[in-house]
């Protein structure tokens, strides 16, 4: 594959088991490329968005920038 | 009294969309917000108290009703990735029940085979053809249960009991091996006495093998923290944890019978 790092400073990617102290489950991105290794769930992080009117039983779907409610009951 | 009205999101305020056609709940929505369709659900209205099979299509400005309606009048749960991949695994109908899924893949709305254990007002999340349904009320048990089946497309199985007996939480992920479902009541005596209901606060989330405790949902909107009567999925199949996931409403309870409505709407990243 193009541009992909096969070594780091001549060692192989495989015998990499940490950069700078940081292995690759604590790394996002390197250099700006995301590792294709999967980030270990560490858990929710709530927050408290603004108001509304009330209402039970609707349906929703999105995301925290883009969600969408409908019908329910009020 | 049901609800035609639609509010959106924008990631800092919420405004008004454009209503549904008709006034009902308990519909699930598969998609974004952009790109979705509620299917299903108890339409509650003046001379109208029903189970309804009613679809229609948000495009991100309108609501629009697609080339078919469900199959059959049905609600309970569902979930999916786009306004043109849903599912409803089963639940109420007519004066019954039935445990037949539902599934849109594509235009048309087809059957699926039955779930193990035929229920109503359960979690869900996934796509036609990887989803996860938690807990609700079984209709042989008439109560809530606390037991979880996966769908692998063509055939459901049982996975380990997410050890709530509990209805109406909400619940998102991949139906694979990332769901977590939130919030939630079990009824136990009527009115909370002389067993007081129990309503959920620490969500549970599956990572493909087994379940665990995730973090407590705020306290703001009830001294207990715990919530139902949520939105019936928090956010599509899929979603990173930048992305998240909401749990809308709803009620809370902090004593014997004393349920309150909450207008708190909370943000879930991981």
């Amino acid at each position: 594959m193009a541009n992909e790092v096969v070594k780091v400073n001549s060692i192989a990617i495989a015998s990499i088991t940490k950069i700078n102290g940081q292995t690759d489950t604590d790394l996002a991105k390197f250099n700006g490329q995301e590792f294709t290794g999967t980030v270990p769930y560490d858990g929710i992080t709530w927050a408290t968005g603004a108001t509304d009117t009330h209402r039970g039983g609707h349906g929703g779907t999105g995301t925290v920038e883009a969600f969408l409610i409908a019908g329910g009951y009020g | 009294m049901g609800l035609s009205s639609c509010r959106e999101w924008t990631g800092s305020a919420w405004e008004d969309g454009n209503d549904i056609e008709a006034s009902l709940g308990s519909m699930a929505i598969s998609g974004t917000r952009d790109d979705c369709i509620y299917f299903g659900g108890y339409e509650d209205t003046v001379g109208v108290a029903a189970y309804v099979n009613r679809t229609q299509v948000h495009n991100g400005s309108s609501w629009n009703t697609p080339s078919s309606d469900m199959t059959r009048a049905q609600s309970g749960g569902g979930s999916g990735t786009s306004s043109t991949n849903a599912i409803l695994p089963c639940g109420s109908t007519v004066g019954s029940n039935d445990a037949t899924n539902q599934i849109l893949d594509g235009t048309s709305w087809a059957d699926g085979s039955d779930v193990g254990t035929n229920r109503t007002e359960y979690g869900s999340a996934g796509s036609s053809t990887d989803l996860i349904i938690t807990s609700g009320v079984g209709f042989s048990a008439s109560d809530e249960i606390n037991t979880a089946e996966k769908l692998d497309g063509t055939t459901w199985s049982s996975i380990t009991a997410v050890g709530i007996y509990t209805r109406y939480a909400a619940s998102w992920g991949d139906g694979a091996d990332f769901y977590t479902t939130v919030g939630g009541i079990q009824y136990n005596s009527p009115y909370g006495s002389p067993t007081a209901h129990v309503v959920n606060r620490t969500p549970k989330h599956w990572d493909g093998s087994a379940w665990s405790n995730d973090t407590d949902t705020p306290t703001a909107g009830g001294t207990s923290g715990g919530k139902y009567n949520l939105n019936r999925n928090g956010a599509t199949t899929g979603n990173s944890g930048t992305q998240g996931a909401m749990v809308c409403l709803g009620y809370n309870y902090t004593a014997a019978d004393t349920h309150g409505q909450q207008t708190s709407n909370f943000e879930a990243t991981w």
